[in-house]
């Protein structure tokens, strides 16, 4: 088979060498590793903390082999796919297909190398599908598509080669498990096919290639690429903390020094952690240095693509100044002009962090710096606490998802609008994935039966088809507007429903969910790209707005995005408290905390590393309990919502619970009473799992979950791009789905799964029975300030994410309520503005401006 | 106050006595109307023939819905104001069959469908059905009925109160610690016009956002149901309906 035959190992590439010489590049000794190991059958996994090489490091073999092929290959060959080339972002697709092109035209090689994303034209695919290039650059979801028409499994026979880039983007999430199948699909028509992947170093590169290469692969090889560059991490501090800083805006505070280090770099990145954050940054950076003009960006995935891409081109050239970003800058070719890097906020992650700094300072030698700015007091102890991280080494594992149904569920119909599947025979393909490894004949069942009939039980789904046997047993595809649906909607990645902005004459700024647009009126100004924008109208999902005079806008709030602080970095902060409890306030970030410090000793106590500290505060009607345990916001989530329901079973009650990564706030109405006794009670990691899948069951968590899946497993088609109001008479909201499934369909494997996924991936059950546990054995604190101690008072604050948990009847909670106001949706906040004398807000925010007590 | 089907809120609108039942219908007491809204029959048949799997049984939960505040306020009229088919799918045989069926148990009462924009595209309904049909809005009592309020302008009967249904109102409520719930209503706007939660079982709901003024009557929806947590036995509790303070500002907390 041509492209197929290994060459022999010592045939270690000439050509290639030759080509790298010609531009004074020698191999490193890692890319030489994984030539070789490629060159002689391998497949494998190449990771490297940041820096260069990767590319070449994997596609040297594939070029390598078809020279030594190309030879034997008679010119009037048909073409054919040789090599596939995986990235997880569209974005990057161009800029690869450019790199690998210019190692095969140096080369000489006659290939083809060509991208194919969910950008490119209908008539780009079609003669692709018609010619094939040799090489093609794509995403998951458009293999995933490729693999949906007819004659996929002819198309795919004779690829030698897949290549996934960035591979620890897609580890552990849904689009990792698509992968994961694809992959598995790819092995089946192709055996033979080398698999490599690219990755950062994460802490669990072992599993990483498991999953990537299958259960069943011979084993694979890990090269470890160039060697770490130093990272330094320094941090902006304020002069002085006077007061309560804690809540979202004392970063702004620092704002005159953010911008005092972008002047002394040609070019800066400014990551922050959401999207707002970064429209406020810019808007800030904006108001301060007017001159500055056309030489500072705005860079983030609710932004028109081609705003993106202008901005990115602008990065490559050197043009600019700064760009304002988020994680959409976190992936992606190195933009060498990059001197500097600042991060707004938490790092969250020490891996993130890393991977962030890496992205400035291309030069051998040069250690990379990250700036942090933080926007609270408590995350001036986290980058403290960073910097001891990255000094240990202590990097977080990403760790991998397995038994997503509604993957599985839209891959099988995937292969079924393709070229059909035997049960039998797809089975031991599925199972030979990570993710898959384990599942069960009843959950294989339950899934076959799921596209067949809707479910198990023939009579609970009458009429329904969406696969169906052909005259030869194959399972195919129903129809082929069914076929069409399902292609597109192929893909993993989930969002709130989501309101074009454009101008009135069609050009797209970007997008904000509907949520928020639903809340404006027309006038109303809002803030997109770094402009301010004002609304004319709203019509079939799309925004017209028209620039605006003034200089603020509300500034729109995107879901997601939010990430715990990693168990490596929580253990590193609480190392950092416990030893300011100490008196030690060692580095010059804790220097300017101790002053806040030094007040939570007065009023409650700074916890050592063997207490968990729980503060218990009467103010006014509400009853609010503070139980830091550092456990990372999402597991804090989890048990807040144990504690909840623990204590809602035992009495009529409504508990809101609100976490961050440092710890969780129960407030109730009245007083639960508690005594140590009983807070232990509450906190028994006995019964865990038990407890908390009856009460992710009743909370609104499963149902918030529900959405992800439906659309996955295609309950939800959310349209053909760029189409008004698809195919309406087939929507109808997740949150229906999930009541009637659970009235008429409550053995649906697809709520099972929702349940599931409810208590891993939002309540982090693993880290949060170790807490239990950890909780269990530290000492319990109970003190009873007086009022918000400086570690409450951002829990106090940031009440975004409240969940309520209720066992008080339907009628007296109720009772209690009041419907908001068209006028009132709530009191104070950031999302607050002034028209006409009225006040309106945006946001459900508490006033963070003053706390109680000071 | 909390009352069950039997008496419902009681309300004055349109120069009359009407009563708000948590079973998500009007029932005005001078001529034994009932009056419902929004039943969407066929809606998960249609999402079935199209490749979405619903399961089966919404048919049956939204005419027991119905049946149940039948059997309560034993009216001499239903009225249905609009939506009563999805599409053509409610057209369909166990769909017609079921709703032959409730027409047969009560074939004493009159019923009447002032047509709804899923009505006129589903199609005619089966003679045998006994429900006559009207495709404007029909003024009675003293009060227009007409499915979506726009169409009360077309009726030319300016300040006529409305009965109206076609949004499926829901609110948003929140209490002054911040707890919050969704909840379909009845929404009275500014005493004089009347909107109907939908009935329909396979039905989703818009958030209204009423104004100083409106009156607002939430009705139980089906989670709303603290046994789940408790674990103790006992009954499903039925069908409610409250009256909600309108404007009172919330989470105002230290």
């Amino acid at each position: 088979m041509p492209g197929v035959s290994p060459s022999c190992p010592s045939d270690v590439p000439a050509p290639l060498r030759a080509w790298m010489a010609r531009r004074g590049w020698t191999p490193l000794a890692f890319q030489e590793a994984a030539w070789r190991a490629a060159l002689s059958g391998r497949s494998g996994l190449v990771h490297a903390p940041t820096g260069f090489g990767k590319t070449l490091a994997v596609w040297g073999a594939p070029v390598t082999a078809a020279l030594a092929t190309a030879r034997v290959d008679r010119a009037d060959a048909a073409p054919t796919l040789r090599a596939l080339w995986l990235t997880p972002l569209r974005a990057l697709a161009t800029d690869t297909v450019g790199a690998l092109r210019e190692v095969v035209q140096g080369l000489g090689l006659a290939w083809r190398v060509e991208g194919r994303t969910g950008d490119t034209q209908t008539a780009a695919r079609r003669r692709q599908r018609e010619s094939p290039p040799d090489a093609l650059v794509t995403t998951p979801e458009s293999l995933s598509v490729m693999l949906s028409l007819p004659g996929a499994g002819q198309a795919l026979s004779r690829v030698a080669w897949v290549i996934v880039d960035e591979w620890h983007e897609l580890l552990g999430t849904k689009r990792g498990v698509q992968t994961e199948l694809v992959l598995a699909r790819l092995r089946a028509l192709s055996p033979g096919i080398r698999t490599w992947g690219l990755s950062a170093t994460i802490g669990n590169v072992p599993e990483a290639m498991q999953a990537l290469l299958g259960a069943g692969a011979p084993r694979g090889v890990i090269i470890r690429g160039q060697e770490v560059r130093e990272i330094i991490v320094e941090t902006l501090r304020p002069a002085k903390i006077e007061r309560f800083p804690w809540a979202g805006h004392m970063g702004l505070a620092l704002l005159p020094d953010v911008i005092a280090q972008i002047e002394r770099a040609a070019t800066t990145l400014v990551f922050t952690n959401t999207r707002s954050q970064a429209e406020t940054w810019f808007a800030a950076i904006q108001r301060e240095r007017p001159d500055w003009l056309g030489r500072i960006a705005l860079h983030h995935g609710s932004l028109d693509r081609s705003i993106r891409e202008r901005v990115e081109a602008m990065l490559c050239a050197g043009t600019l100044h700064a760009v304002v970003c988020t994680s959409s800058l976190d992936l992606g070719v190195d933009f060498r002009p990059v001197e500097q890097v600042i991060q707004v906020g938490s790092p969250k992650g020490v891996a993130r962090l890393m991977q962030r700094a890496g992205r400035s300072g291309h030069r051998p030698g040069v250690p990379s710096r990250i700036i942090g700015v933080p926007t609270s007091a408590l995350e001036l102890v986290e980058f403290a606490a960073a910097r001891d991280a990255v000094a240990a080494g202590a990097v977080e594992s990403r760790p991998t998802a397995s038994r997503s149904l509604d993957v599985l569920v839209q891959h099988l119909v995937t292969v079924a609008a393709g070229d059909g599947f035997r049960p039998e025979s797809i089975l031991p393909e599925i199972r030979s994935t990570r993710a898959f490894a384990d599942l069960t004949d009843e959950a294989w069942s339950w899934c076959l039966d799921f596209i067949r009939r809707g479910g198990p039980s023939l009579t609970a789904y009458p009429q329904y088809a969406r696969v169906v046997p052909a005259d030869d047993g194959r399972l195919v595809v129903a129809s082929v507007p069914t076929a069409r649906r399902h292609r597109i909607s192929i893909g993993t990645i989930t969002a709130d429903q989501h309101v074009r902005v454009c101008f009135g004459n069609g050009a797209t700024i970007g997008s904000v969910e509907e949520r928020f647009v639903a809340m404006l009126r027309p006038g109303d100004r809002f803030t997109l790209a770094g402009r301010v924008l004002e609304l004319v109208h709203l019509r079939d999902l799309t925004a017209v707005v028209r620039p605006a005079k003034a200089l603020r806008g509300m500034v729109p709030r995107w879901a997601g995005g939010r990430s715990p602080l990693s168990t490596e970095l929580s253990r590193a902060v609480r190392r950092r408290l416990d030893a300011a409890r100490r008196g030690c306030f060692d580095g010059p970030e804790m220097a300017v905390v101790r002053p806040l410090l030094d007040l939570q000793a007065a009023w409650s106590i700074v916890p050592a590393m063997e207490d968990v500290l729980l503060e218990v505060v009467r103010i006014r009607r509400g009853h609010h309990a503070f139980l830091f345990t550092f456990a990372g916001r999402l597991a804090n989530e989890g048990l807040g919502a144990l504690l909840a329901w623990r204590l809602a079973r035992e009495r009529p009650i409504t508990v809101q619970v609100t976490a961050n990564d440092a710890g969780i706030e129960l407030l109730t109405g009245a007083d639960p009473d508690l005594d140590e006794a009983a807070w232990r009670r509450l906190l028994e990691p006995e019964g865990l799992s038990a407890d908390l899948a009856a009460c992710a069951n009743t909370g609104e968590l499963a149902r918030r979950r529900f959405r992800d899946i439906a659309r996955i497993a295609g309950l939800i088609f959310t349209g053909f791009p760029g189409e008004v109001r698809p195919a309406r008479h087939l929507q109808a909201s997740s949150e229906l789905f999930y009541r009637v499934f659970t009235a008429h369909d409550p053995e649906n494997r697809l709520l099972e799964q929702a349940r599931r996924e409810v208590l891993d991936r939002e309540l982090e059950i693993a880290r949060l029975q170790e807490t239990l546990v950890d909780v269990a054995s530290r000492r319990l604190r109970i003190v009873h300030p007086g009022t918000l101690t400086p570690l409450a008072f951002p829990l106090w604050v940031e009440r975004i994410r409240t969940q309520s948990i209720t066992s008080e009847r339907w009628i007296d909670r109720v009772r209690r309520m009041a419907v908001m106001l068209e006028d009132a949706a709530a009191v104070g906040g950031t999302g607050t503005r002034t028209r006409k004398g009225r006040t309106r807000s945006v946001r459900r925010h508490r006033q963070p401006a003053e706390a109680p007590g000071t | 106050m909390m009352v069950d089907d039997v008496d419902g809120i009681g309300i004055e609108f349109g120069g009359a006595r009407w009563h708000l039942l948590g079973g998500r219908g009007a029932w005005r007491e001078a001529d034994g109307s009932l009056v419902v809204a929004d039943l969407h029959l066929g809606k998960a048949r249609s999402f079935r023939a199209g490749g979405v799997p619903v399961p089966a049984g919404t048919t049956a939960e939204t005419i027991a819905r119905l049946e149940r505040m039948l059997s309560v306020t034993r009216p001499a009229r239903l009225i249905i104001v609009g939506d009563l088919l999805h599409d053509a799918a409610g057209l369909e045989a166990p769909v017609i069959e079921a709703l032959a069926a409730l027409r047969g148990r009560w074939r004493h009462v009159s019923m009447v469908l002032v047509q709804g924009n899923h009505d006129r595209r589903a199609g005619r309904l089966p003679e045998a059905l006994d429900i006559t049909v009207t495709d404007a809005p029909m003024e009675d009592g003293g009060v227009l009925f007409c499915h979506d309020p726009a169409e009360a302008i077309g009726a030319r009967r300016p300040g006529i109160p409305v009965v109206a249904g076609h949004v499926h109102p829901v609110v948003r409520l929140v209490d002054d610690l911040g707890d919050h719930l969704r909840a379909p209503c009845f929404h009275l706007v500014a005493r004089f016009m009347l909107r109907l939660p939908a009935l329909g079982a396979f039905t989703g709901g818009a958030v209204v956002r009423p104004r100083r003024g409106d009156r607002v009557f939430v009705v139980r929806d089906h989670e709303d149901d603290p046994a789940a947590i408790t674990g103790l036995p006992g009954p499903r509790p039925g069908p409610g309906i409250v009256e909600i303070t309108v404007g009172r500002r919330g989470r105002s907390i230290c």
